[in-house]
């Protein structure tokens, strides 16, 4: 499914996840708008989590989309700052990143 | 002395029940009954003198404030409940200062504290707010560690810092919980054990990541003329600052940088001034942050100081700090609090920073989306008047 953040209607501000009212104007009507890609800025692979058994690593990586917002989403495999990926969103909510 | 905004109330105590590792039998609710008599012990306030309580805990569900009142045989006319996290201490103590200038309570105590099996810190950490519960949990992030992973992350190149930079930090607090016979983990630590410890979420290691514990503090907070004892602390500052960015940012700053020079002013003092200080300490990493922050580092210069840390020529996060005395839950905000109490009030043992008259304490935490949304600081002194 195709990931969406949100626009303020007032100003054009860019942001996920959504706000009642904008930060930066106060408005409070939303458009939705498609984003398809994004910039990784960092990553991390996730090794040891509360309650998981060793062996399952996560990775996960903070995308810069190209609409603005920064977000957190979850990769199959490596990636580094500056790889350009796909960005959807699953049934589950997941945000997935996948390298073009 | 010109009057200030914190005039008539003062600091009568600040306790902890010592943390442990392994979860008691005791409830959330005893932990935070426990530090509410040891601090009302401190202060010499009789059970009867407490007219305001103010609680934070993420474990105390489904009691709230009044419900710990009513266990506590207390008939409170002022009466807060706190969901801050790291920055819950300060938050609470800001409107307990306020409810005694303005005649709503007299002698106020604020309790925090949680007790965690490891399936209650999984559920914590997993529904932290919606935000968590939505778009993180389904990712299986394993919580906070691998948002502060790519935070560090961000910071070290910003800043050039390696690994060892941050773990200069974790061995200087350790060195501290050596002299602290509260703290969880006292062992020295070598710069070489931190470096070889498992990583969890690169690049943060074991010993980057606070470890879960079980405990409580209190404060007691009370109208100056009513204390009971000679030794207490004053306000000179307190300022919070809430999403100062709307998580739009990258983290590598607080709300601390916009209320800094605020609070410095309020405070009349600078943070050359600073005998002790306290700082959030839910990674190394935050530590520099708040920090920077504050103004400790003007010049940017941040391998500077570590190095001060390190030499004790600034003596940050004394108890040990949440790193090695470790994290109560909710009780975190207010762990380096105490501890700032307790060496003013010169009562700090073996670790007591010599003529101890100012500290300053910071609070950071709530998490949203990718970083804390809360900070706020406090500026305390040593104060002897108000004796009866």
């Amino acid at each position: 499914m195709t990931f969406r953040i949100f626009q303020c209607r007032q100003c054009g501000m860019t942001l996920f996840p959504a706000r009642y009212f904008c930060p930066a104007c106060g408005g409070g009507e939303w458009d939705e708008r498609v984003v398809e890609h994004g910039t990784v800025a960092e990553a991390t692979v996730v090794h040891h989590r509360v309650g998981v058994q060793e062996g399952s690593d996560v990775h996960l990586a903070s995308v810069a989309t190209d609409a603005g917002p920064v977000v957190i989403a979850r990769l199959d495999g490596a990636t580094q700052a500056g790889d350009r990926v796909q960005l959807e969103i699953d049934e589950a909510d997941r945000i997935l990143a996948q390298r073009i | 002395m010109p009057s200030s905004d914190f005039d008539h109330v003062l600091l009568a105590a600040g306790v902890e029940v010592p943390y442990r590792r392994q979860a008691p039998r005791e409830s959330t609710g005893d932990l935070l009954a426990q530090a509410f008599g040891a601090a009302l012990a401190q202060s010499g306030f009789s059970i009867r003198d407490i007219d305001g309580l103010g609680v934070a805990s993420f474990t105390l569900a489904p009691d709230h404030a009044i419900d710990l009142a009513w266990r506590l045989g207390l008939s409170p006319r002022w009466c807060m409940d706190d969901c801050h996290g790291g920055a819950s201490a300060i938050n609470l103590l800001q409107h307990a200062i306020r409810a005694i200038q303005h005649g709503d309570a007299n002698v106020i105590a604020l309790v925090s504290g949680d007790r965690f099996e490891p399936a209650d810190f999984r559920q914590l950490i997993e529904h932290y707010n919606l935000t968590t519960r939505t778009w993180l949990r389904p990712l299986e992030n394993g919580g906070p560690n691998s948002l502060f992973a790519m935070l560090t992350q961000r910071h070290a190149k910003r800043h050039g810092l390696t690994r060892r930079d941050y773990g200069a930090l974790c061995v200087a607090q350790r060195a501290w919980a050596a002299l602290n016979p509260n703290a969880v983990y006292r062992t020295p630590l070598t710069i070489e054990a931190y470096l070889a410890a498992p990583i969890v979420a690169e690049p943060l290691g074991r010993f980057d990541c606070v470890p879960v514990v079980c405990g409580a503090n209190a404060l007691i907070v009370a109208r100056s003329d009513l204390v009971r004892h000679a030794a207490n602390v004053r306000v000179r500052g307190l300022k919070c600052q809430y999403n100062a960015d709307h998580q739009a940012g990258d983290g590598l700053q607080t709300s601390l940088a916009t209320l800094a020079a605020d609070l410095w002013q309020q405070a009349g003092a600078t943070p050359d001034d600073m005998d002790v200080v306290s700082v959030y300490d839910d990674y190394p990493v935050m530590s520099l942050v708040q920090l920077a922050d504050l103004g400790f580092a003007p010049d940017g210069d941040l391998r500077a100081l570590i190095a001060r840390i390190g030499s004790r020529t600034l003596p940050v996060n004394t108890s040990g700090g949440q790193l090695s005395a470790g994290q109560a839950g909710a009780a975190g905000g207010m762990h380096g609090l105490v501890e700032a109490i307790t060496q003013l009030r010169g009562a700090a043992g073996e670790r007591q920073v010599a003529s101890a008259c100012l500290a300053v304490v910071s609070g950071y935490g709530m998490v949203e989306y990718r970083y804390g949304m809360c900070a706020n600081a406090v500026v305390l002194e040593k104060a002897q008047r108000g004796v009866q």
